[in-house]
């Protein structure tokens, strides 16, 4: 135990998460991110996420490692509707990890959040301390009706209930490049590994690699003016970066401008107010 | 070495027959045993390493490129082939969640035939052909092959070819069937371009893109070729960031995405267009072969038309502004826009705007010379009218499901009621196949051969070839080999026409062919192993194949307005069905991570769900979830409505595909379908099916329905979730 707690220290030290073997990180651009929910199907399928049912749908036991959220500005007609995937921020200063009782959540050496299946006694504090609400605790056995199960990926666990579950950042494909590169004698290259949802992406949004290499394209669309960090004012040093969608804003082009940030409460419209409070409750993710 | 084949051989023996001889019943005898070895395997069948092939997804016309992951001879994962040129790496949620209908717990597993009292009985393939080329034998013998009837989808690869000599040998007629078919564009596109086929657009190196009503990020045409070419449109390595206004009653993905969205009212985006043509001709943008089109004296004045379309003239003059200054503009059109009564011309108002703007040689390009072709709606009409005074003796439904897919308005389900047999080749007892005497259980698509011509493509012959990624799972076959089989069973002049041992040989002969008929040179096995492996033909257009934009083109008439069924004062909502990207128009219902992927703009799960406008929603005292009836002059349904801003508030959207009365415990009885409220109304010119022509009446039912959504919040209250900065 105190060796766990001696490495966690080690760990969570200044300065340590720049020292990573490699240091994945995804960069989300939202101006190119259409909101399709190829990734979301694309996750799915790679990490055997459950079909969780629509009883358990309804129940807000929704078990998506990411989704795709949806926010809407304005009023009819100057309405517009955004997009923004949510899954692990994958953070080097993680809230979920100093709260595991049983360090079943911990930093690995390549600066990603990993979470320890058989460590897991599920007492769902980890999701509690999240602030993007992207752990998944399973509340029941989820089974596959036969012959669906003949889908599932062999690279990966089939969790059970009791068991907190999240993105990976698809540790299977980045341990088996890494495997591949140590028996050449090199590092791994730029873009030779990707999560399921950067590969299946539609509009190449999203991009993975290793931020410790300057030249990666991660590192460039890091570099990038419009990057920014969700919920940065938590300090919770995240490895999952988004690009600014670059339209201009509502109203901008008529003139209009009848609500800016000032009045964003305001403008609160309509259709928020006319979803009933159930609906959100239902929402509770873990 | 061990072949391919050898491998699935392997597979059948091994683990796999122990599962077959169950299905069979055969649990007392012994499975059937082999003396390979695991210690040896076939070398793409290690245990631990995965086989990729790359194969075609038939999930909808687009013909994407995929690679299929496989791992001890099961399929497990779909991704995009990154060499292919029309999906280039990406795969849509339909194409990836394929693999819940090739797993799919309702999939029959072996032929079956009715049992009289509504249920179905599994039966041999051999009492299905007996039985089968029986009755099309006697037809045959007696001269009535055009008491034969096939139904089947708009695909142009080999499958569908064999289907059409199989229908002119018996002298059959043949339906090809589809809600939102390509028609309407073909014939603006001959009218206004002067060429056939579907245009090939550019968006990726436009700077400015006008789309009316073509939610091409979602589901229209090829979503992924059309995406891969919006990320380039928005970040791409020129630096250049294109801008998108969307021109639709209802906000699609596509909209939610743009740049602008003008919310016009339906039916008066042709006289938008036309009137903006006009705008720019006015401003001097048109060429030499615009020059007798004068100031296209049937458009309106852009006022007339902004009002008409009841947008404000400032924005509509801010477009126009935008059109005159941009240098490589697109201007689309489609889906609800081209699917009114006057669809045709609409799209023809869009074609002419482009060819004053001069996209035409540049963002707007000839593609192959030939698309598929689509029954009309008199057609479809002719066919039920025949079933009616009897006339129809056996129907032969390939893969379609139009009990479902098509209004009921156009009178199919009572058709397949009157017809003396109706079979269905498919995966599941679907709509329609509740409907037959037989069902003979289909491959999925990953499990055996074909190919398809990838329409609108890019630009390039892009022929892809189908292949079998694994050994088939249960007792089917794919239509082309029951095909086959039924032609090899009748003799005479089908086999002559058909004289193929299956699926694999055919597809091989058809590629041959055209490899002779295009007189290319080399060697084909060589080729063809090379489309094997990387899925894909891709050549550019011979001479002949794609036609040249016509230099000169008479001017468009003027774009009347839509005409509605149903009178506006009894039916004072106009109903826009749209399409949706997982589960266009019923393909996706019966696969479960496409029931629970929450749909891009309500966040709606497993169920349809009608969209008002908040303003609608208060007059009529609804809130979110509760239930409403909507009644068009063709039927009525009830639904749970969601309320969003992004709809108009004379407009009722809702998505179709859903409200399946079979296709499996995922897709039964789930949501209503939006197809039953459309009325037989087509467009003036082409015959094509005006999905987008009918008005609703809404009735409040006074209690909550069944509405599943996930998510939290609507809006970001200032957390600055999208970014720094402004009021996110």
């Amino acid at each position: 135990m105190s060796k766990i707690t001696d490495t966690l220290r080690q760990y969570r030290a200044d300065g340590y998460f720049a020292e990573f073997d490699y240091h994945w990180t995804m960069a989300i651009d939202l101006d190119q991110c259409t909101g399709c929910g190829a990734c979301v199907v694309a996750c799915q399928a790679e990490n055997n996420l459950p079909i969780v049912g629509e009883k358990r749908m309804r129940q807000g036991r929704e078990m998506k490692w990411l989704r795709v959220e949806r926010y809407w500005e304005g009023d009819y007609p100057d309405a517009r509707l955004s997009f923004i995937p949510i899954l692990c921020q994958q953070c080097d200063k993680a809230p979920c990890e100093i709260a595991c009782p049983v360090f079943a959540t911990y930093h690995n050496q390549d600066g990603l959040n990993a979470q320890v299946y058989n460590r897991c006694i599920g007492t769902r504090t980890c999701a509690v301390y999240c602030p993007y609400e992207v752990r998944f605790f399973n509340w029941f056995t989820y089974t596959w009706d036969e012959p669906l199960e003949q889908q599932l990926n062999p690279d990966v666990t089939v969790r059970e209930k009791g068991v907190m579950e999240k993105c990976t950042f698809c540790v299977q494909r980045i341990n088996r490049a890494k495997d591949l590169a140590r028996d050449e004698g090199r590092r791994v290259a730029d873009g030779e590994v990707q999560p399921a949802c950067a590969q299946s992406c539609p509009t190449d949004a999203i991009v993975f690699g290793d931020r410790n290499d300057t030249d990666s394209a991660v590192s460039r669309k890091m570099r990038d003016p419009r990057a920014y960090e969700v919920l940065k004012e938590l300090n919770t040093a995240p490895s999952v970066v988004y690009l600014k969608n670059a339209r201009e804003p509502l109203h901008a082009a008529d003139g209009g401008g009848h609500h800016d940030g000032a009045n964003a409460q305001a403008a609160e419209p309509r259709a928020a107010a006319a979803e009933p409070r159930m609906v959100e409750a239902e929402s509770a993710v873990t | 070495m061990v072949s391919r084949r050898d491998i699935f051989k392997y597979a059948a023996g091994g683990g796999v027959g122990v599962g077959v001889g169950l299905l069979l019943g055969e649990v007392n005898q012994r499975p059937l045993e082999t003396l390979l070895s695991t210690h040896i395997p076939p070398e793409d069948f290690s245990p631990g390493i995965d086989t990729w092939y790359n194969t075609l997804c038939r999930m909808c016309p687009a013909g994407c490129g995929i690679s299929v992951k496989v791992r001890e001879g099961r399929a497990k994962k779909i991704e995009g082939n990154a060499s292919h040129p029309v999906s280039r790496g990406g795969a849509c949620a339909l194409g990836q969640a394929s693999l819940n209908a090739l797993y799919n717990p309702d999939r029959l597993r072996s032929p079956m035939r009715a049992d009289g009292e509504g249920g179905f009985i599994p039966a041999s393939w051999d009492e299905a052909f007996d039985e089968l080329s029986a009755r099309l034998g006697a037809l045959q013998a007696a001269g009535m092959g055009r008491r034969v009837w096939v139904l089947t989808g708009g695909a142009l690869g080999s499958g569908e070819e064999a289907l059409s000599r199989f229908s002119e040998a018996l002298g059959a007629n043949l339906l090809r069937l589809a809600l939102d078919t390509t028609a309407n564009e073909q014939a603006a596109a001959k009218a206004i371009y002067g060429f056939e086929g579907l245009p090939h657009y550019d968006i990726a190196s436009a700077d400015l893109v006008v789309s009316f009503g073509a939610d091409f990020l979602g589901s229209w045409r090829s979503p992924i070729a059309y995406a891969k070419a919006y990320g380039e449109f928005r970040q791409g390595a020129n630096g250049r960031r294109g801008h998108l206004a969307q021109i639709e009653p209802r906000m699609s993905l596509t909209g939610a995405n743009a740049d602008e969205w003008l919310p016009a009212r339906p039916g008066t985006e042709g006289a938008l267009a036309l009137a903006l043509a006009a705008e720019m001709l006015r401003r001097g943008r048109g060429g030499e072969d615009v020059a007798n089109w004068g100031g296209l004296s049937g458009a309106m004045s852009l006022a007339g038309a902004a009002e008409q379309a009841d947008i404000p003239l400032a924005r509509v003059e801010a477009l126009a502004e935008r059109l005159a200054a941009a240098e490589t503009p697109l201007v689309l059109g489609g889906g609800a826009a081209g699917a009114g009564t006057r669809g045709a011309a609409a799209l023809s108002a869009v074609a002419a705007l482009n060819r004053v703007l001069g996209a035409p040689g540049g963002t707007v390009r000839p593609n192959l010379g030939h698309a598929a072709s689509y029954a009309s709606v008199p057609d479809i009409e002719a066919f039920a009218s025949q079933a009616a005074s009897g006339n129809v003796s056996l129907v032969l439904l390939a893969g379609v499901d139009p009990a479902h897919d098509l209004p009921d308005s156009l009178g199919i389900r009572r058709a397949l009621e009157r017809a003396e047999l109706v079979v269905s080749l498919d995966s599941f007892i679907n709509d329609s196949a509740s409907q037959a005497d037989w069902v003979l259980a289909t491959d999925s698509f990953l499990e055996t051969w074909g190919d398809d011509i990838s329409s609108p493509g890019a630009g390039s012959l892009t022929v892809t070839l189908q292949q079998p990624v694994q050994e088939r799972l249960f007792d089917t076959l794919s239509i082309t080999d029951i095909v086959l089989r039924l032609a090899a069973r009748l003799g005479g002049a089908v086999a002559q026409a058909l004289p193929h041992a299956d699926a694999q040989a055919f597809t091989r002969a058809e590629w041959a062919r055209v490899w002779q008929s295009l007189g290319l040179n080399g060697d084909f096995n060589e080729r063809f192993r090379l489309a094997q492996q990387n899925g894909v033909w891709d050549a550019p257009l011979a001479e002949g194949m794609a036609d040249t934009i016509s230099p000169e083109v008479p001017p468009p008439p003027a774009a009347p307005g839509s005409e509605f069924a149903g009178g506006e004062s009894e039916y004072p909502f106009v109903l826009h069905p749209f399409v949706t990207q997982g589960f266009r128009e019923g393909q996706g219902a019966n696969l479960p991570w496409i029931q629970e992927l929450p749909d891009p703009l309500t966040s709606v799960v497993y169920g349809s769900w009608a969209e008002v406008n908040p303003a609608t929603a208060e007059q009529l005292g609804l809130g979110m979830g509760d239930l409403v009836e909507i009644e068009s002059p063709a039927g009525k349904l009830s639904v749970p409505v969601v309320v969003h801003p992004g709809v108009r508030p004379d407009v009722i959207a809702m998505p179709l595909g859903h409200g399946h009365r079979g296709n499996g415990r995922y897709a039964k009885g789930r949501g209503a379908n939006a197809a039953s409220l459309l009325a037989a109304q087509s467009d003036s010119a082409t015959g094509a099916l005006a999905w987008a022509a009918t008005r609703v009446a809404l009735k409040a039912l006074g209690k909550r329905g069944r509405l599943t959504r996930t998510g939290g919040l609507s809006r970001t209250l200032g957390r600055q979730i999208l970014g720094p900065g402004g009021e996110h």
